[in-house]
Order: structure tokens, then C-alpha cells, then sequence
């Protein structure tokens, strides 16, 4: 019964591979004939389906920003680079996107070191820091099984060798890891994908405007009040809109 | 007559060279009367005369505050050829208002040309309480002052007319100043204008010719004429003084007086009048200003006070991005629309919006100052949308109703379409200036995939990923065991023989399996009975050698074996003595129930030891 189910399983998941496959395939058909809404839809379909990769969200990001639809290109192209930061395509073409964002929001200078760390904390992606951070966890262990089963012998001393750089190296990627988990359970962004919408002081319409922002702009996201959100811009600005606005990246 | 010509060929030939050498100027000035009377007006003639007149500048007057007010001036020319030779004339007549009494010198009048600097002689004058008798002028009626003995203040007065004593700051006060007269008044003329300080005066046109009413004052018929209207609005609270107004009148008078004067008696006529100039002046008033109350005062108030409306339009619904559209603000109304600020437009902050062009049309009429005051806003949104102008609002005060009040206009809808010039590849925003990547376009699409995998689905949530944390663990732990039974199997020996007590009872067993196949009995017994005492000696770390079962007793019984189970074992060793040594041929059915003893008996013991 249960090798049935497993079977089963199995053969579901090979069966949405498939299916995902073949969507991408046909959305890349798609956009290289320049029927970019048809491309965006069969992107659409995998994600629907549950699956994704980067390539898939950057992929769509280019075609709605073939579209003109700079919003929706972004918060791709932002999904984008969650699961492969260190795409250069990714960057070049989300950069591209955020020149047409009609407001530009001042981010406040950092300083060397503060951009330094927070740059070398960003350099890999969360799977990768997590693979990482595993990987060197079993090594060290390997290390310090040969230790003290070889006593004496080659492996011994080569585990003597490793142990101190492996266990340096092993905290080094479980602070980045461990700091990106506490980021992304922290903090929210979003993609603003009205094409203009106004910021009010609190929840509610009759609310004092404070500002207006217009499609494609990155805000992140803190508390929310029935169907407002209260939203930070990078230079601090905080203000509510209707979540109907945004897009979680 | 010859004799004439004569001279002035003299006179020419003496002249030539001086023109040639210097201006050609002569000064002079005079004075029209003297005395003159407090108030009246006199003249100042300067006159500029010779060949350089027309092209000398103005001569500078010397101060005369301290006594004259200063009214006008008006110049004649005149300009003559005699001979070929041109005389010209320039005459300056300075209309001054005398202002105080007393003797007074009007100073040198000077007039600097070409580097020379002609002065007159100084004139002096007298200015007298009581109007002096004047010539007057060539061509105008010869208005001679009142005489002393007829009073004209009861016939002939100024009244200034307040709408009301008791305004607000920047509420319009309308001031009328009526004339009234029971004598004729041929001409009259205002010398001194109030300078309404505190106010700021807007004047209500007046007609060439004033119309006159008749009004009945204590039982007498007067002539009553408007001759000054103005709107105050006043700039500050307060009690403020209207300074007042003062006009000159010519008044045209019977004669009725006798004389025995022979050349009086000549115009001692009863058809025959003559003018009297006469000053009048209004008195003075005071008006309370009350300031706004600062009780309810709207926050966007703006100075407005009277009572306005307010209206808006745009000259088109649907603007492109980037394209002009106008606002059109119209506040109509009447109150201080002259200085009424343009309204704040609260626009979206996309919107570029252009400083208002103002019209305004404004009419003085009945006692009110209305109309009303166009606002043009040239606005250019920036980005699409569409978008509902909020009203634009103008908080006034009511001086009425004593109260502040708005006027709002509606909301005004307006669609913004996206304009062509948005359409390139990349458009960088309107508001940025650093659009490097112009022409540029994205990136093409990647071609192949990675493995897709579930949305949410991360390495650190896999199994995979607590295997790899939990497993080392383990592992570590259960190598520190193991090496720890190592040490322990290296250094202790009473442990090592106990770990190795089991395994080689066995193997004997196994080994006394196989002899009990051969029938080997002796042997069979033999083995079986190492195995029993291998695995109690070890287990117990005694040597084999010489092992006593009463020894073996007493060292299972010390460890809390259960004597059954010592029993048991004791009875099994028994037998193998008994039987190794016993005569006759031993089944390998016994035999092998044997084993099973044993190695029951064995399993006994391990259990409990």
C-alpha cells in the first residue's frame, strides 16, 4: 500500500516536472516570437503549479517588462534574485527596470564597513549558506570521528590540521546563514503594483496623504490593519495604502 | 525806427559771440500773489529764456516744505524767430498750496547747463491767515477771496459719509464725501487728499460731472454732490483716524454788499456776480477696527474677508502625460478681491503644476466692491492615472455673519493617459536625471532551467538538511562509545574477557555441535565444558585453571546470580564431568539436548550477570 502511494508520488512529481518543463519551454517559444502576454501566462502556469526557479521569475520579469508592466517585471526580477543573488543578468536587467520607476527614493548613504558586511552577508543565497553551513557541520564531524578513531595515524593528524580552520570557516557561513533566516523572517518587501497609489498617514482613506508612490517601487512591509499595510520606503518614509497596491516579493 | 535796428544790430553782434562762447540762458522767477492766503494755491513761475531754453533741463527748486505743499507743474513755450535770430521762452509754472503762516523766502531757483549754473534772484512771500486778495490769472474767472464778513461755513460744507464707525481688519468701509452748498459752486478742486493711513484706499470712478441731489437740512434746501468715493480696507486693528479731506471751491457770489466806494459801486450790480474761492475741509473721523476672531479661524485662512464663492473647471477630462491641461479657479464675490492670495491647490505630488496667471474684474458700484478674480493653473501631469483633482477650498470670514466660512468647489475628475513620448524601450522617469542606460534594452531570456522546485520549498527546511545536522552528532557520539570500549577492552582485562566471554562459548558450542555429529562423546563432553567454563571464567575474570565449582559457586552467589540459574550450570558441568569419564556410547540425540542445556544454561547466566 505504501509503495503504491510512493509510486504514485513519485510519478505526480515527475509528472509536474514534466508539465513545468514543457510550460517553460513553450513561454520561451513564446517570447522569442514577441507574444510576451503569452510567455508571461505559460510562466504564470508553472508558478501556479507550485514550482519555480530563478530563471523562471527572471524570465517573466522580461516579459511583462516587455509588456510595460514595470511592476510586475520588478517584483520578478526581485524573486529572481532571491534564489540566485549572484545572477548577473538578474541585476543588470532589474537595474534597467528601477530607471523607469517614476520616484526615486534616496537611499541613505552607508558607511564602508556597515556596506561591506552587509554586502559579504548578501554574497551567497540562503540555499547556498544553508548547504554550506551543513556540508562543513558534517566535515567537522568527519574531522573529529577520525581523530579520534585514527588515533595516531595519518588521518589523525591531517583531522588535527583541518579542525580549526573547518570550525572557523563553519561559523563564518552559519552567521551569514543564520543572518539571512533572521532577515527573511523579519524582514517583508513588496513591489508596488498600482500604478499610482497614495500613501496615507493611517489606515483609512480619509487619512492625511503623505506620499504617492507610482509602479515599480520596493517598500517594505510591517504591520497591517485590515486591507492597509503600513509600508516603510528605503529613506524611511512610512506611510498606509491598500495591500491591493503590492506584491510581496 | 532806424535808430532801433541799430541797437539790435548791436545787440546781435554783441550777442553772436557769447552764444558761441556759453549757454544763452537768462532766468527768472516769479511768484503769481503775495500775499497769499492759508490753503490757497499760488504759483511758482520760472521762465527760462534765450536761444538754449528748450534744450536747458528743468531748474531745481529750492525746498520749500516748510511752508508750501507741492501741487504740479505745468510748462509753456514759446518760440520766436526774429531776423533769422530765435528767441525762445520756457515758462514752469509750480502750483504750490500755501501751509503755513508767516514770511518766507522762496531760495535761489537754479538750473545748471552745459557746466553754468544760472540762479534767480529770492522772492519773498506772505502768507496770511485770511485769504488774500489775488489777481488771478489771464483767462479764468477772477475768483477773489471770501470777504470777512460773509460766513460761508453754514452754506457751503464737506460731509464725509461712513457706511458704518465699526469695521473688521480687511473688510471693505466705503467712504462717500458729500458737498453740500446752497451757494453756486462754479468749480472745485481737491487740494488735500486724505493719505488714509492704516487703510489701504481703492477709489470708486466718479463721473466727469458730479449729479447733484437736493436735501433739506434744519428747514434749508441744499445741493448735495458726491465728489469723492473710496473703498477702505483697513490693515490694522485698532481706532483709526480718517484724516480729513480739504477741496478749494470757486463759489459764485451776488453782490449785495454796499459801497460808497465809486469803483466798487460799479460792479455793485444785482446781476452781476463775482467767484470766491473758499477752502473747505471735512473733519476728521474715527473708525474702530476690530480684528478677526481668532475663535474658529481655519487653518488655510488666507486674509479673505466678505463673502465669496468659489468655482473650478478644467479645459479638458482626459490629459496625456507630460501635456498641459488648466485649471480654471474662479472666486466671485464681494471683499478685498484685489488682494486676495491664489488659492493652494493640494495636487498630486506628480503633478507639475505653474505659478496662476490672475485676471481680475472688479466693480465699485453702490456702495460695494465685487466682481471677481481668475486663477489659471497650467498643470502637467507626470504619470498616468486616473485621478480626482480634490475641491480647492477658500476659507474667508463673513463680516455679517461674524463667522469664517469656506467655499469649496467640487472635485474634479481627470483621466491621464499615458503620452507617445513614454513609449521607448526605456524611458527613464521625468524626475531623474541619471538615465544612463538610454537605447539600452534587457537582457534576453534564459534558455534552460534549472531543476524546478517547489515554491517554498527550502534546503534549510528539507530532511535532508536535519539529517546533516543531527547525524554527525550521532555519529560522534557513537564513535566515542566505541572507542571508549576499546579503551576499555585494552586496558581492562576482567572487561575484555567478559566482552569476549560470550563469543567463545560460542564458538566451543558450535565446536561441540559438530563433534556431536562425529559421536565423538569424550570430546563432545570436553569442549562442552570449556564452553561452560570459559564463559563463567571470564565473565568473572577467575582463571580457568583449577576452577572449583564451589569456588564457582560462591563467586555467582557474591554477584547476585539467582541460585536456580547457578544450579542450572553447576548441574550442567557436573554432567559433562560425569559423562566424559563415563563408559559406554552416547546418543547424538543426547548429545545435541546436551548443547541446547548448556547453552540455555549459558543464556541464563549472561542474562543475569
Amino acid at each position: 500500500m505504501i509503495r503504491t502511494l510512493c509510486m504514485f508520488a513519485l510519478l505526480t512529481t515527475t509528472a509536474i516536472a514534466d508539465e513545468a518543463s514543457t510550460l517553460f519551454e513553450q513561454g520561451n517559444r513564446a517570447y522569442e516570437a514577441g507574444r510576451y502576454a503569452e510567455a508571461a501566462a505559460s510562466y504564470e502556469k508553472i508558478i501556479a503549479a507550485g514550482r519555480e526557479n530563478w530563471q523562471l521569475y527572471y524570465n517573466l520579469g522580461n516579459a511583462y517588462f516587455k509588456q510595460r508592466q514595470l511592476g510586475r517585471a520588478i517584483l520578478n526580477y526581485e524573486r529572481a534574485r532571491l534564489l540566485n543573488p549572484e545572477n548577473e543578468d538578474v541585476r543588470f536587467n532589474l537595474e534597467l527596470a528601477n530607471l523607469s520607476v517614476i520616484d526615486r527614493v534616496p537611499v541613505p548613504p552607508r558607511s564602508l564597513i556597515v556596506g561591506l558586511l552587509e554586502d559579504s552577508l548578501h554574497a551567497i543565497n540562503l540555499r547556498t549558506a544553508a548547504m554550506v553551513t551543513a556540508g562543513l557541520w558534517v566535515l567537522l564531524f568527519a574531522i573529529l570521528i577520525a581523530r579520534l578513531l585514527a588515533r595516531g595515524g595519518m588521518f589523525h593528524r591531517l583531522g588535527q590540521r583541518l579542525l580549526w580552520p573547518g570550525l572557523t570557516l563553519w561559523l563564518v557561513f552559519a552567521a551569514v546563514f543564520g543572518w539571512q533566516l533572521y532577515e527573511k523572517s523579519s524582514y517583508e518587501y513588496a513591489i508596488v503594483l498600482a500604478s499610482r497609489v497614495v500613501a496615507t498617514s493611517a489606515p483609512s482613506p480619509e487619512a492625511t496623504e503623505v506620499f504617492t508612490l507610482h509602479e515599480g517601487v520596493r517598500v517594505q512591509l510591517e504591520s497591517t490593519s485590515g486591507d492597509y499595510r503600513r509600508i516603510r520606503l528605503a529613506d524611511g518614509k512610512v506611510g498606509w495604502m491598500p495591500q491591493s497596491a503590492l506584491a510581496r516579493i | 525806427m532806424k535808430y532801433v535796428r541799430f541797437l539790435w544790430l548791436i545787440s546781435l553782434v554783441v550777442a553772436l559771440p557769447i552764444a558761441v562762447r556759453a549757454a544763452d540762458i537768462r532766468i527768472q522767477a516769479s511768484v503769481d500773489a503775495t500775499p497769499i492766503g492759508l490753503q490757497e494755491q499760488f504759483t511758482l513761475s520760472v521762465e527760462v529764456t534765450g536761444s538754449d531754453a528748450t534744450s536747458a533741463p528743468e531748474p531745481v527748486l529750492p525746498a520749500m516744505d516748510a511752508f508750501a505743499a507741492y501741487a504740479g507743474v505745468s510748462t509753456s513755450q514759446n518760440i520766436q524767430f526774429i531776423n533769422g535770430r530765435m528767441s525762445a521762452s520756457k515758462t514752469y509754472n509750480y502750483a504750490f498750496v500755501a501751509r503755513a503762516v508767516g514770511r518766507y523766502e522762496i531760495g535761489p531757483v537754479k538750473l545748471t547747463y552745459k557746466g553754468e549754473t544760472f540762479t534767480t534772484a529770492p522772492i519773498q512771500i506772505e502768507i496770511v491767515q485770511q485769504s488774500a486778495p489775488s489777481p488771478g490769472a489771464p483767462g479764468r474767472p477772477n475768483p477773489s477771496p471770501a470777504e470777512p464778513g460773509v460766513d460761508l461755513s453754514k452754506s457751503l460744507f464737506l460731509r464725509t459719509v461712513l457706511e458704518r464707525r465699526k469695521v473688521f481688519q480687511n473688510e471693505p468701509l466705503v467712504v462717500t464725501y458729500k458737498i453740500y452748498t446752497r451757494v453756486t459752486v462754479t468749480s472745485y478742486g481737491i487740494s488735500q487728499l486724505p493719505n488714509y493711513s492704516g487703510f489701504w484706499a481703492e477709489d470708486f470712478p466718479m463721473p466727469q460731472q458730479p449729479r447733484t441731489l437736493q436735501e433739506v437740512i434744519d428747514g434749508q434746501r441744499f445741493l448735495v454732490a458726491e465728489i469723492k468715493k473710496v473703498a477702505l480696507f483697513p490693515q490694522s486693528a485698532g481706532k483709526n483716524t480718517l484724516a480729513p479731506l480739504e477741496i478749494q471751491c470757486d463759489v459764485q457770489m451776488q453782490n449785495r454788499k454796499r459801497s460808497r466806494d465809486l469803483f466798487d459801486s460799479f460792479f455793485d450790480d444785482p446781476f452781476l456776480t463775482r467767484t470766491v474761492r473758499q477752502a473747505v475741509s471735512s473733519s476728521p473721523l474715527d473708525v474702530e477696527v476690530e480684528a478677526l476672531p481668532a475663535q474658529g479661524k481655519p487653518a488655510d485662512f488666507s486674509g479673505a474677508v466678505g463673502s465669496y464663492s468659489i468655482a473650478a473647471s478644467l479645459n479638458r477630462d482626459v490629459v496625456k502625460t507630460n501635456e498641459a491641461v488648466t485649471l480654471k479657479v474662479v472666486v466671485s464675490g464681494s471683499g478685498n478681491l484685489r488682494v486676495l492670495p491664489a488659492p493652494v491647490l493640494d495636487l498630486p505630488s506628480d503633478f507639475e503644476v505653474y505659478d496662476p496667471k490672475i485676471d481680475q474684474s472688479i466693480k465699485y458700484e453702490n456702495n460695494r466692491v465685487s466682481g471677481s478674480k481668475t486663477f489659471e493653473y497650467v498643470m502637467v501631469p507626470r504619470s498616468p492615472g486616473d485621478i480626482e483633482l480634490k475641491p480647492v477650498r477658500l476659507s474667508y470670514f463673513d463680516p455679517r455673519e461674524r463667522a469664517y466660512k469656506t467655499a469649496s468647489t467640487r472635485a474634479l475628475p481627470l483621466a491621464v493617459t499615458k503620452g507617445a513620448e513614454d513609449v521607448g524601450a526605456v524611458s527613464g522617469g521625468i524626475s531623474k536625471e541619471d538615465v544612463r542606460l538610454i537605447g539600452q534594452d534587457i537582457r534576453f531570456i534564459a534558455a534552460t532551467a534549472a531543476p524546478f522546485q517547489s515554491i517554498g520549498a527550502a534546503f534549510h527546511r528539507s530532511p535532508l538538511f536535519y539529517a546533516m545536522g543531527i547525524g554527525p552528532v550521532l555519529a560522534l557520539g557513537m564513535a566515542v562509545l566505541y572507542r571508549r570500549h576499546q579503551e576499555k577492552l585494552s586496558t581492562n582485562v576482567a572487561y575484555a574477557r567478559s566482552r569476549r566471554a560470550g563469543r567463545l562459548a560460542t564458538q566451543y558450542l558450535r565446536n561441540s555441535r559438530k563433534l556431536a555429529g562425529k559421536s565423538d562423546g569424550k570430546a563432545f563432553y570436553a569442549e562442552v565444558q570449556r564452553a561452560l567454563m570459559s564463559f563463567v571464567g571470564n565473565k568473572l575474570n577467575l582463571a580457568e585453571a583449577g576452577l572449583v565449582t564451589d569456588q564457582l559457586a560462591a563467586a555467582l552467589g557474591e554477584r547476585r546470580v539467582p541460585s536456580e540459574v547457578i544450579n542450572a550450570y553447576l548441574n550442567c558441568l557436573q554432567a559433562c564431568d560425569f559423562k566424559r569419564f563415563a563408559p559406554g556410547q552416547i546418543s547424538d540425540k543426547e548429545m545435541h539436548d546436551f548443547v541446547e542445556q548448556a547453552e540455555h544454561a549459558i543464556d541464563n547466566l549472561e542474562r543475569v550477570l
